[in-house]
């Protein structure tokens, strides 16, 4: 049996019990209170946590080993753009593109390179690796897709025996 | 997600990872564990993580149990360390901060409106003060209690940086 004492029991959070009430009355004051909170919040700092909010979507995305669809890293950036409201026009123009190369970058026409996501790096405050590092991810999944086959029979013990 | 514990009695850093549970990951309340995890597993719609050191990923060294209301509001119904983490003889000493800063960081990556990166959980009535303290949560009605996105951010680079 446990002892109560409060140095460590606030090692466990929750009764242990499933999922709670959520037409409870304080559960009602909590949300009451953190909508309260939110419409305080400057329309800057909520744009700094959807940013955020992609930056670990993206993470979580590259470290998932079997993501249950595979993400053109295009599309974060659409959702980037979108979160901080700027026309596609302007966006280009201020990464120094033409509109039409944006439009294949988010279409995943058009591959990112080094310059783009040093770029987009310092913009959104995420690590310029990432965006290259999940446009690998998709690439070697569809090359994985085209022929699994093919790579299935490349084996080191295989190579070992072949190379004598 | 990569992390590290920190061992008590050597002070050293040891790499960890934090990622999805299933069932049989679950300990038992016989291997001395408080919280039901294999009932609770069953819960529809909940979000489990355990954190496990690299060197013996079978051992769990911490769980956490998360819920999203209305499809916007992340909810901390559960959170357990494993028995040998727990008291003046525990082995790694940060495993509650590191599963609360991945609800946080869980939050403001699956919250949704008003509630992205809002933590929300309730606390035993003597205990408010403890998280408060210790992890910046702020009271409202009854026990519930939430930490907010500015404060998920400081916990998030203390504790998973």
């Amino acid at each position: 049996m446990r002892k109560k004492n409060h140095e460590w029991e606030d090692e466990i959070i929750g009764l242990g019990s499933g999922l709670i009430n959520p037409n409870s009355e304080d559960f009602r004051g909590l949300r009451e209170q953190i909508e309260t909170y939110s419409s305080q919040v400057s329309s800057t700092d909520k744009m700094q946590i959807k940013i955020s909010g992609i930056k670990y979507r993206m993470e979580t995305y590259l470290n998932d080993p079997s993501p249950k669809q595979v993400i053109p890293v295009g599309k974060f950036l659409e959702d980037l753009i979108e979160i901080i409201g700027v026309y596609h026009k302007d966006f280009a123009t201020y990464i120094g593109i033409n509109s039409s190369n944006l439009s294949a970058l988010l279409k995943g026409t058009r591959r990112f390179n080094r310059d783009l996501v040093l770029k987009l790096g310092h913009i959104f405050n995420i690590d310029p690796a990432i965006w290259l590092n999940i446009q690998s991810k998709g690439d070697i999944w569809a090359a994985h897709q085209e022929n699994s086959a093919n790579y299935k029979q490349y084996k080191l013990n295989d190579l070992l025996n072949k190379a004598g | 997600m990569r992390v590290n514990l920190k061992e008590v009695e050597t002070r050293y850093f040891h790499p960890a990872t934090i990622s999805s549970a299933a069932l049989y990951n679950m300990p038992s309340k016989k291997e001395g564990w408080n919280f039901k995890w294999r009932e609770l597993t069953k819960i529809e719609g909940a979000y489990f993580y355990k954190l496990c050191l690299n060197k013996s990923p079978d051992k769990v060294e911490g769980l956490i149990m998360m819920s999203i209301y209305f499809d916007e509001m992340v909810f901390m119904n559960n959170l357990e360390l494993a028995p040998h983490n727990i008291g003046k003889g525990k082995k790694y000493e940060n495993v509650a901060g590191i599963l609360i800063a991945f609800g946080c960081r869980f939050s403001i990556e699956n919250g949704k409106g008003n509630y992205q990166g809002f933590l929300t959980f309730e606390s035993k009535t003597d205990l408010i003060g403890l998280y408060e303290k210790k992890y910046g949560a702020i009271r409202t009605l009854g026990q519930k209690m939430y930490i907010d996105p500015i404060q998920g951010e400081r916990l998030i680079a203390q504790y998973l940086t």
